[in-house]
């Protein structure tokens, strides 16, 4: 697979446009993908990711802006160049997994390789190594229309494998499979895609199936990039309010700046009147009103009686989901959460507890982001 | 890399060209189906203000004048004719839908007994032409030979039915389309969400209360626009009332124009005249009829697959199947038994029910003659060869269109759609009066030959082909054929190895179903056919024109024997997929 690492392509968005009469779906976007890399447009429906998708393989025509592949331009349209799909070299998994159903498990896969005019000996071993890559080896007679869900989307992907393709690109793959297949396939497909050395594109709106599967992570909404980085970065480090309520399940308050302190700390006053200490990655000054972001699992409670400093809280609503306990509390008349992992020290509901903000977790959100 | 860079270039020119050629094949279909569909709708608007007929390379401009308009309308007898057209066709009209909503209501939201026998025996009058109900009609009704009336005499019955009547001609009219009726009814009734009924009657509502309510409101759209359809459908109406209403004097606008163009002197500007009236009152009912499903669609419901809860009919139940069964059965069976009989018979003298029933005098002779006889011959081969032309030709149209229309983005293809549905709205007797003007008047060698009936057939035929095509096209789905684009495959091998293949067994039906519709069609082929291309439904009325009624009931069971045959294999090819296809007048 050394040789096939080199020839991987990278891809390159520069200023995209894409109108659908008046709707902007796709408004300026920009970004690259490496070499062997694995990026993942993430956002909820309508915002724009499918579409980026679409234009990259050419099946849509971009209003503004230019795609390269391996650094040949696939799509200008102020230079009227646009490459169609065909002629791109990119493979493709859909959503809908779009097995032919006219046709053979090895009939489908073949199919890349005929339009080719790849030959006999050479399409036969092609067809099959790559069956057995996606381990659906001695399925190849097999009529499409006779397999499982999970097994097309094995197919779907054989077939976007076959001809070694610059590029790689996802469709929500997983969103027609249940839970359990879902998860199984997920791992298989990272795993898979490490092997091989694949540079791709891979859209969903499942933030557990980006944060697993991307090497980095492209948040998308109303047709704009949000903010692309390492799923953990994005995690500790969410740019927006909407990227913070959409990657994790975060506590997100709004405070006032109340005085700047050494060590990039600053003390924040809360609407409730109390007050705490958070981290400033970004330039603020005293006075603003800024998004303060902190992790549940980042917070701790303890019982009121056994804990000195931390916040005075109430607990409203106790939740037990198996390795975790998820609190639901009162925090002078805000609704916060706090997970806690494991069954020591519950603390029962209607009781009073201690919130401890460690200040390294509380981080303010950028200024743009309001 | 440097190799991918060094194919940039000569991938840009090729795309550019790639970018057009969607563009260069949509303006081709344009234009063929302007020349197809508007051209003579032009052509014939045009000539009907001339005051000369149509002659080859002559279109005198400076005679234009309102003078046919104004003749015909003070023509003796006009109003009447307008109002004897209007009178058959609204009380057709309400017999048709009676019939059909009545009969679509039992089948799909009752528990009558045999209520998918039902439905098929409800459809079946769609399937044979009106020209041949016609026909059976006359035999079993008419006032004196009529059969109906022989078996009253035989038994005494003090009853006479005139057939060659105002009620008879709607009678007839109701039974041939009421399966219109019944389509668009029964997919109102099947669509329908259960639920907006059960939430009547879980208020407190009684069965009846609920009906009046609840259900009939829901369907209320689907009844006036088939109302519409069924009129717009009868006032264009030839077959019906040339057989019955010419003989009792019952004369309607169809009929006029192909006497105003059969007898001496042919008065064609004056028949295109008429024309341009009638197809101006079509033109408005079925904008009207789109109107009202555009603004009343909320009633075409949610798919939800939810199978209503049946109507119980309890002690009716028996009585009521039994009812329905023996009137449809009558309607269907009687006239296709009458045809048999005369066609059976050795000759055609009978005057008591004993003399009808004499053993001695029946056979299968009729049936050899017939096949035999070099007119029928003829005839029959050049229905084959029309048909077989409009499938061909029509296929490959329709198929790209309704490609354009349903799986394009390219502007203008609305367009395209609209022009191809504007058919519905054209009767098939101004269709054929319009090639008739622009064949002649441009002599390219197309009148007088198949070719023209070929061309206004894939016209007349254009809405029904590019609606039953684009059904299973969107069956496919899209991704099925953007894989194959990304797999490499460009366009025209997407179409032949994906797009095709998968529509296969769809387009086929649609073939099987329009070599049918082409095999019974009288109207449109009615001024441009020649002696030498005389087709089968003609050449059918013809020889009815002329008394040869034993020959005509033989041709009327073997064009029905063949079209039911082509419509049953059409529906095996389909099994099931798709939606039904419905034929036009």
């Amino acid at each position: 697979m050394d040789a096939k690492e080199q020839m991987s392509a990278k891809c390159e968005v520069q200023g995209l446009m894409k109108r659908f009469g008046s709707h902007v779906a796709v408004n300026n976007i920009s970004f690259s993908v490496n070499q062997g890399e694995f990026v993942v447009l993430l956002g909820p429906s309508g915002c724009g990711k499918t579409t980026t998708l679409r234009l990259i393989a050419g099946l849509e025509k971009p209003d503004e802006g230019t795609i390269a592949l391996n650094g040949a331009t696939v799509s200008a349209p102020t230079r009227h160049l646009f490459v169609p799909p065909e002629r791109r070299d990119i493979g493709m998994v859909f959503q809908s997994y779009a097995i032919w159903p006219h046709m053979t498990v090895f009939e489908n896969v073949a199919y890349p390789l005929r339009v080719r005019r790849i030959g006999q000996p050479d399409l036969r071993e092609k067809v099959t190594r790559v069956l057995d890559l996606v381990g659906l080896a001695g399925q190849a007679t097999r009529s499409a229309t006779a397999l499982s869900g999970g097994q097309m989307q094995r197919v779907a992907l054989a077939r976007a494998l076959v001809f070694d393709p610059a590029l790689l690109l996802f469709d929500e793959p997983l969103s027609n499979l249940d839970l359990k297949l879902r998860e199984g396939l997920r791992i298989e497909l990272k795993n898979l895609q490490r092997r091989t050395g694949l540079t791709s594109i891979y859209v969903t709106h499942d933030q557990e199936e980006a944060v697993e599967l991307a090497d980095r992570i492209v948040i998308m909404d109303h047709g704009e990039i949000i903010q692309i980085g390492a799923p953990l970065d994005i995690y500790i480090r969410p740019k927006t309010r909407f990227v913070a309520e959409f990657i994790s399940s975060a506590n997100i308050f709004e405070a006032t700046v109340l005085d700047l302190l050494d060590g990039n700390l600053c003390r924040l006053g809360v609407d409730g009147g109390h007050e705490l200490h958070a981290t400033r990655e970004e330039p603020v000054s005293i006075g603003d009103r800024v998004d303060v972001v902190i992790h549940p699992e980042d917070c701790t409670l303890a019982a009121s009686d056994a804990s000195t400093g931390g916040h005075k809280a109430r607990i409203v609503h106790r939740q037990f989901q198996g390795t975790s306990t998820r609190y639901t509390i009162d925090w002078a008349g805000l609704p916060f959460c706090v997970v806690a992992l494991g069954t020591r020290d519950l603390i029962g509901e209607g009781t009073d507890a201690v919130l401890h903000l460690p200040v390294e977790s509380t981080r303010i959100l950028p200024r743009q982001a309001r | 890399m440097s190799a991918a860079a060094d194919t940039t270039s000569d991938q840009r020119t090729q795309s550019r060209a790639a970018a057009m050629a969607p563009y260069g094949v949509l303006a081709v279909l344009l234009a063929v189906v302007s020349i197809l569909i508007i051209f003579p709708v032009i052509v014939l608007v045009i000539g009907s203000f001339l005051s000369e007929p149509p002659r080859a390379l002559h279109f005198d401009w400076s005679g234009a004048t309102p003078r046919n308009y104004i003749d015909l309308i003070h023509s003796p007898g006009f109003a009447d004719l307008v109002g004897t057209t209007l009178v058959a066709a609204v009380f057709g009209t309400i017999g048709a839908v009676a019939i059909g909503a009545i009969s679509a209501w039992l089948a799909i939201r009752t528990d009558l007994p045999g209520r998918r026998g039902v439905e098929v025996i409800s459809l079946l009058p769609m399937f044979v032409s009106p020209l041949v109900g016609a026909f059976a009609w006359d035999i079993l009704a008419s006032p004196h030979a009529g059969l109906i009336n022989l078996f009253a005499r035989g038994l005494h019955l003090p009853i006479t039915v005139n057939i060659y009547s105002m009620p008879g001609i709607a009678f007839v009219f109701s039974i041939y389309y009421a399966p219109y009726a019944f389509l668009l009814v029964s997919a109102a009734l099947r669509n329908m969400d259960a639920t907006l009924e059960e939430a009547s009657i879980m208020s407190g509502a009684g069965q009846v209360r609920t009906m009046l309510k609840v259900t009939l409101p829901l369907v209320s759209p689907a009844l006036l626009s088939a109302s519409l359809l069924v009129f717009v459908l009868l006032i264009s109406l030839f077959a019906i009332p040339a057989v019955l209403g010419e003989p009792g004097d019952i004369h309607v606008v169809a009929v006029r124009i192909w006497d105003l163009i059969g007898f001496a002197p042919p008065k064609v500007n004056q028949a295109s005249a008429l024309g341009v009236l009638m197809m101006m009152v079509t033109m408005s009912l079925v904008w009207l009829q789109h109107r009202v499903m555009r603004h009343r669609s909320y009633v075409t419901v949610s798919g939800k697959g939810l199978r209503p809860r049946p109507v119980e009919l309890g002690i009716f139940r028996w009585p009521l199947a039994m009812l329905v069964f023996l009137f449809l059965l009558t309607n269907v069976l009687m006239p296709y038994a009458a045809l048999l009989l005369i066609a059976l018979r050795r000759n055609l003298y009978y005057t008591s029910l004993a003399t009808l029933f004499d053993p001695s005098q029946f056979g299968v002779a009729r049936f050899q003659s017939t096949l035999s006889d070099p007119v029928v011959r003829a005839s029959l081969r050049n229905s084959l060869a029309v048909g077989l032309g409009t499938v061909l030709i029509g296929t490959v149209l329709y198929f790209a269109v309704a490609y354009t229309v349903s799986r394009t983005r390219l502007r203008g293809r609305r367009v395209l759609d609209t022009i191809m549905v504007l058919p519905v709205a054209i009767p098939g007797l101004i269709i054929g009066l319009g090639y008739l003007w622009s064949w002649i008047t441009i002599p390219v060698g197309l009148y007088g030959t198949l070719w023209i009936m070929i061309l206004a057939y894939v016209s007349q035929f254009a809405p029904q082909g590019v609606r039953s095509i684009t059904g299973s096209l969107v069956q496919i789905h899209n991704e099925l054929e953007e894989s194959s684009r990304l797999s490499g495959a460009g366009f025209l091998y997407t179409l032949r190895r994906i797009v095709v293949p998968l529509s296969w067994p769809g387009i086929v039906a649609a073939m099987t179903f329009l070599l049918a519709l082409s095999f019974r069609e009288i109207s449109t082929a009615l001024f441009l056919y020649t002696a030498d291309t005389q087709v089968f439904s003609v050449t059918m009325f013809d020889l009815w024109l002329r008394g040869s009624t034993d020959v005509v009931a033989a041709m009327a069971l073997i064009q029905t024997a063949i079209i039911l045959t082509l419509v049953v294999l059409s529906r095996l090819i389909r099994a099931g997929r798709g939606p039904t296809l419905t034929p036009g007048n």
